[in-house]
C-alpha cells in the first residue's frame, strides 16, 4: 500500500462522520449527500495522490466539502435556500410519539407503498428531510440530530411530530382498499 | 415492528449511508469517475467541433450551452445569429484560487477580469431581454439573444473598455457576459443576479464557477448616466449556511477613461456603501409587477398615506396566484422636494393553519419593483396566508439617519398592515 493510500484511509476513517453531518446539514436534499460526500473524498484522495497532506485533516475536509457543497448547488437553488427565512413561532411539543394502530410490518412488505411513502419523505422541506435522514438512516439521537442541524432538540421534535403526522396520514389513507 | 423502524428500512432501501463506504470505495468511485469526466470531455469536444462545422457551412449561429452533465443546443431557426462555442476548460488553466485575499477588493476584482481576459476566446457576451422571459425565477431559457459583441483578443483593457463603451452607446436592458469554468455552471448566474436585484438597465454581470474554489462568482457593472458601478461578490454570500458575506461596490465617474487601468486605480478610491449600490440598483427601471392579487385582498392595489412630513404614499401589491405569497412595493412618493436616498423594505406574511400556532415569514429587500416571494411557504408548512405588514422605511436627502442597518435607522418608518397580523417577541 502505498502512502498516500495509507494517509487517505486514516483521513477517512477520521473524518467520515463529521464530514456526514457537515453535508447533511448544508445540503438542499437528501439525495443529494452520498454523492457530494463521495466528490468530497475523491478531491481529497487526488490531492493526497499528489502529494498534499493536511495539517488539520478535519478543517481540511470541511473545507473541500464546502467546495463541493457549492459546486453542486446552482446558485439560485442555494439562493432560494438563502433567501427563505420563513420559521416557525409556537410552542414546541416535547412529545413525537404517535399512537399507532396500523400494521407497521403490512407496510414495510409492501413496496409500491414504501416506495411513495419515500416519494413523500423527499417531498417534506428539506429540514424535514434532514431530520429523517439523521434521525433514522445515521442513526443519530435527537440531541445529536439537533446539534448537528444547528436547532434545538425541542424544534427538531416538533417538526419530526408535524412531519410524522402528515406522512401517516398519507400512508394510512393509500393502505385503505 | 414500531414507525420509526419504518422509515429507517424505506430510507435504507433507497439511500446508502456513505460512512458505510470504505476508503477503497472511494478509491473505486475515483477511478470511475475519472473515465465518466474523460467521456464528457471527449463528447463535448466532438460535438463542439461538429457544431461549429455546420453553423459555419450554413451560415447561421448556433448556440451551445454546456454543463458538465449535459449539453444543449438550440437550432438555428431559434437564434439569432450567432456563433459561440465554449471549449473545455482546462482546470489547469483555472488561475484563481482559495486564496484569494477577501479583503483585498483589487484583488478580486483583477482576479475576475483576468479570469475574462485570459478566457475571452470562450465568453459569450450577449444582450438578454429579459423583460419578456419567463418569469419563473428557474427559468433562463426564456430569454431573448438581442445582440452580441465581437471581443477583441488584444489586450485586457480594450476587452473591458469595450464591453462598457457599448454598454453606454447602446443601453442594452441586459448584458450578459459568461466566462465557463470547468464545472460551466456560469451560465446561470446572469439570470440570478437580475432576479435578486431586479436589474434590467445596462447591467454586465461576469460570472465564472471555479470548479474547485468557487473563489468568485459575480463582477457586475452598471452603466448609469455614462457612470460605473461596479459590484463584486464572493461565493461566500451565497454560501450554504454560513454568516459570512463579501460584497465590494465601486463607483467610477463617467470623467475618466473607462478602460481597465482606470478603473482598477479608481477603485481603491471609490468604494461606495452597500446601500448606495442598492439604491442604485433598485432605481433602475424596476420591472413592472405583473401579479394578479387574489380575491380575498380584493383585487385592488393599496395606496396608503400616512401623515408624516412629506406625507409619503406608498403603492404595492400582495399576490397569491402563483400559489405562493408574493409582495411587490412599487412605489414610494413624496409631495416635498425631498429626494429618497436608501430605502430598506421589511415584510412579514402571518400564515395560519387549522389547529396550529401562527406561522411567520419575514425578508428584507432594498428593492422597489421587484416581486418578493415567500418561498415555498405553502409546500413546506401548508399554511394559508392570513396577513400582511409591510414596513417601509427610507431616507431622504434632507431627512436621514447614518449608519443605517435596519429599518429601525431610517428617517422615515411606514407600517402598512393588511388582514390580521400581530406582534411577536
Amino acid at each position: 500500500m502505498d502512502n498516500s493510500k495509507q494517509d487517505f484511509e486514516i483521513l477517512y476513517e477520521s473524518t467520515k462522520q463529521s464530514t456526514l453531518k457537515f453535508i447533511t446539514s448544508k445540503c438542499l436534499n437528501i439525495t443529494d449527500i452520498e454523492d457530494i460526500f463521495q466528490e468530497t473524498y475523491v478531491r481529497i484522495l487526488d490531492a493526497y495522490r499528489n502529494g498534499f497532506r493536511a495539517d488539520e485533516p478535519e478543517a481540511y475536509v470541511i473545507g473541500v466539502a464546502k467546495h463541493c457543497l457549492s459546486s453542486h448547488y446552482s446558485v439560485m437553488q442555494r439562493l432560494r435556500v438563502h433567501i427563505s427565512l420563513s420559521r416557525v413561532s409556537g410552542s414546541e411539543k416535547d412529545d413525537i410519539d404517535i399512537e399507532d394502530d396500523t400494521d407497521i410490518e403490512n407496510i414495510v412488505t409492501d413496496k409500491m407503498l414504501c416506495n411513495r411513502i419515500y416519494d413523500d419523505i423527499l417531498k417534506q422541506p428539506p429540514d424535514i428531510q434532514k431530520i429523517f435522514y439523521l434521525r433514522y438512516l445515521a442513526g443519530l439521537s435527537l440531541e445529536e440530530t439537533a446539534q448537528t442541524l444547528a436547532m434545538t432538540e425541542s424544534a427538531v421534535k416538533q417538526k419530526l411530530y408535524k412531519a410524522l403526522r402528515k406522512l401517516r396520514r398519507n400512508y394510512q389513507r393509500r393502505e385503505l382498499p | 415492528m414500531k414507525e420509526k423502524e419504518l422509515y429507517t428500512e424505506i430510507l435504507k432501501q433507497h439511500l446508502t449511508l456513505p460512512t458505510e463506504l470504505s476508503a477503497d470505495d472511494i478509491v473505486r468511485t475515483e477511478e470511475k469517475k475519472i473515465r465518466k469526466k474523460t467521456y464528457v470531455r471527449t463528447s463535448f469536444v466532438r460535438y463542439a467541433v461538429a457544431a461549429a462545422a455546420v453553423a459555419l457551412a450554413i451560415g447561421v449561429g448556433i448556440k451551445v450551452l454546456h454543463s458538465s452533465d449535459n449539453i444543449k443546443t438550440e437550432t438555428a431557426e431559434d437564434i439569432i445569429p450567432n456563433m459561440t462555442v465554449m471549449s473545455e476548460q482546462d482546470p489547469s488553466q483555472v488561475i484563481t484560487e482559495s486564496s484569494v485575499p477577501l479583503e483585498d477588493a483589487i484583488g478580486i476584482f483583477t482576479t475576475v477580469f483576468n479570469l475574462a481576459a485570459e478566457q475571452k476566446n470562450d465568453l459569450e457576451v450577449s444582450i438578454v431581454n429579459y423583460v419578456e422571459s419567463d418569469d419563473s425565477m428557474l427559468d433562463f431559457d426564456g430569454r431573448k439573444v438581442l445582440d452580441t459583441i465581437s471581443v477583441s483578443q488584444d489586450a485586457e483593457s480594450d476587452f473591458i473598455s469595450a464591453i462598457i463603451q457599448y454598454m453606454i452607446a447602446q443601453k442594452p436592458e441586459y448584458l450578459g457576459c459568461r466566462a465557463v469554468g470547468k464545472e460551466g455552471k456560469g451560465d446561470l448566474a446572469e439570470s440570478d443576479f437580475q432576479k435578486i436585484f431586479g436589474v434590467q438597465t445596462s447591467t454586465l454581470v461576469f460570472s465564472y464557477r471555479n470548479a474547485q474554489y468557487d473563489a468568485v462568482d459575480f463582477a457586475a457593472l452598471t452603466v448609469i448616466d455614462n457612470d460605473v458601478y461596479v459590484c463584486l461578490f464572493d461565493s461566500q454570500l451565497l454560501d450554504l449556511g454560513t454568516d459570512q458575506e463579501y460584497e465590494y461596490y465601486f463607483k467610477i465617474p463617467a470623467s475618466d477613461d473607462n478602460d481597465f487601468a482606470a478603473i482598477v486605480q479608481h477603485l481603491q478610491e471609490r468604494v461606495i456603501s452597500k446601500e448606495e449600490w442598492e439604491q442604485i440598483i433598485s432605481t433602475v427601471s424596476p420591472e413592472e409587477a405583473k401579479s394578479k392579487p387574489l380575491a380575498e385582498f380584493k383585487d385592488e392595489e393599496f395606496t396608503s398615506t400616512f401623515s408624516l412630513s412629506g406625507n409619503p404614499t406608498i403603492k404595492y401589491r400582495i399576490d397569491m396566484s402563483a400559489g405562493t405569497p408574493t409582495v411587490t412595493v412599487e412605489s414610494i412618493s413624496l409631495d416635498t422636494d425631498e429626494e429618497i436616498t436608501s430605502i430598506n423594505i421589511g415584510i412579514r406574511a402571518y400564515f395560519k393553519r387549522e389547529g396550529e400556532r401562527d406561522l411567520i415569514s419575514e425578508i428584507n429587500t432594498p428593492n422597489l419593483g421587484c416581486p418578493i416571494t415567500l418561498m415555498n411557504y405553502e409546500d413546506e408548512n401548508g399554511g394559508t396566508l392570513n396577513g400582511v405588514r409591510l414596513t417601509v422605511s427610507f431616507n431622504t436627502d434632507k431627512h436621514s439617519i447614518e449608519n443605517m442597518h435596519d429599518y429601525n435607522d431610517r428617517a422615515y418608518v411606514c407600517l402598512i398592515e393588511v388582514g390580521e397580523v400581530y406582534d411577536i417577541d
